[in-house]
């Protein structure tokens, strides 16, 4: 599975981790009892701080996606995650409209996170 | 910046190579040899030259129990060396030849001097025990000698790779600014099938034959080759790391070396003659641990590295990806 950090983002990079694991668990990539690297292994590879992964795990674990377990590591829960085909082609069209009106991400999501409200 | 093409650097390796799969070695049958005719005055006319489950079932000449047996094994030493050296182009298959003659040797040197001792002042030739606890630890320590030996072969220097991947190689998007990694982890099937089949059948041999010690040792090798059931596969800036989950065995490909990264499909038998740490006709070394995907590494001085993983295209991508950047 690949992982990236972009340093140049405004976006922390914890936050990016968390999200690339959150999508590889959506998508199938990560499979509920799946061994996540260790975070050391990880932030060496990355060369990004120890905690900045442990971050990232930390609050993946608060979010139910993963389970911390000493000596074990972080493994990805058996919670489900399935996201129905409709609500995937919904994102997509909203993604599309978004483009064609110009609209950049922080709208979009501001608005969508609004109307979850 | 042209890399000269030295005989002079292959030549070393090469010495070295066959100096250590074969000095040692042949001094170690040689004391097989010599120990038994030292001893062969207090020894009977006919001696065991085969045992089976209730002590020797076949007997023949001090000749055929101790000279032509160590000469075979002599025989399969040096053409084990010949083929290890020309289809070994990885020197970890290399350090795998010198282990294995080594071992050899000291399994004909250690049932030679054990069945010869034995043979010492013996009026009945079916009284001549194989002394199998002595003759495992003999291979053992010979196993052992020959880990020294393979340890003390030189790492060749290898070309900086000037070369970019090909147009059409995986490429995975990385923005100025960002760094990626790709990991995993790959379950091998094969080793836990050949693990578990070895200490199964061991088991039983052991309970048939009474012969606990020796099996007890092969038993503990074979646990080893269960252990590396797991591989970790790493794509990172500095290159291609596949180690086993023990630590050992443990390939690193430095990105200066690469050339290129794609995705292939391997099948074990045809392509590799087996599954595990192997390296096919060409020399490519290959960590196969299943049929299907595969990363394959193009490196300079015409190596290829194959590993069979899930989502190679990610790894051969990244891969591609970092070694363009660097160049």
């Amino acid at each position: 599975m690949l992982y990236r950090v972009d340093t140049s983002s405004p976006e922390p990079l914890f936050e990016q981790l968390a999200h690339q694991v959150r999508v590889a668990i959506l998508s199938g990539t990560l499979q509920p009892g799946d061994k996540l690297p260790s975070a050391r292994e990880l932030a060496a590879a990355l060369d990004v701080n120890l905690h900045t992964v442990l971050h990232a795990y930390q609050l993946l674990r608060d979010e139910g996606s993963l389970e911390l377990r000493r000596g074990r590591g972080a493994i990805v829960t058996a919670h489900s995650a399935e996201v129905p085909e409709r609500v995937r082609r919904a994102i997509t069209a909203l993604v599309a409209e978004a483009d064609a009106a110009n609209l950049g991400p922080d709208t979009i999501l501001t608005l969508v996170k609004e109307a979850l409200k | 910046m042209m890399t000269h093409d030295s005989p002079a650097r292959t030549a070393r390796p090469a010495r070295a190579f066959y100096l250590l799969a074969l000095l040692p070695s042949i001094a170690i049958l040689a004391v097989g040899v010599i120990m038994p005719l030292i001893w062969q005055p207090e020894m009977p006319e006919t001696l065991p030259t085969h045992w089976g489950t209730n002590g020797p079932d076949a007997f023949g000449s001090f000749a055929s129990a101790f000279i032509i047996p160590l000469a075979i094994m002599l025989a399969v030493i040096i053409i084990l060396t010949i083929v290890m050296r020309f289809a070994g182009k990885d020197s970890s298959a290399q350090r795998i030849g010198i282990v294995t003659t080594t071992t050899l040797a000291s399994l004909g040197t250690a049932i030679t001097l054990t069945t010869g001792f034995n043979a010492r002042g013996a009026v009945d030739p079916t009284k001549i025990d194989l002394p199998d606890a002595a003759i495992a630890t003999g291979v053992v320590i010979g196993l052992l000698l020959g880990v020294v030996l393979a340890a003390l072969l030189p790492t060749p220097k290898y070309s900086l790779a000037t070369a970019h991947p090909d147009v059409l190689a995986p490429r995975t998007q990385l923005g100025e600014h960002e760094t990626g990694v790709w990991l995993a982890r790959q379950f091998s099937k094969s080793n836990l099938i050949a693990g578990v089949t070895a200490v199964v059948g061991l088991i039983v041999l052991a309970v048939v034959s009474k012969a606990y010690f020796a099996l007890a040792i092969a038993a503990l090798l074979s646990l080893g080759l269960l252990a590396m059931f797991l591989w970790d596969i790493r794509v990172d800036s500095s290159g291609l790391t596949v180690r086993s989950s023990i630590g050992l065995p443990k390939k690193y490909v430095p990105l200066a070396e690469i050339e290129s990264a794609q995705v292939i499909s391997v099948s074990p038998l045809t392509d590799f003659g087996g599954w595990g740490w192997r390296t096919d006709l060409n020399g490519t070394l290959g960590v196969v641990l299943r049929k299907g995907e595969a990363l394959e590494v193009s490196m300079s001085d015409n190596r290829k590295f194959v590993v069979t993983v899930d989502d190679a295209a990610g790894a051969a991508g990244l891969l591609n990806t970092l070694v363009e950047r660097s160049r």
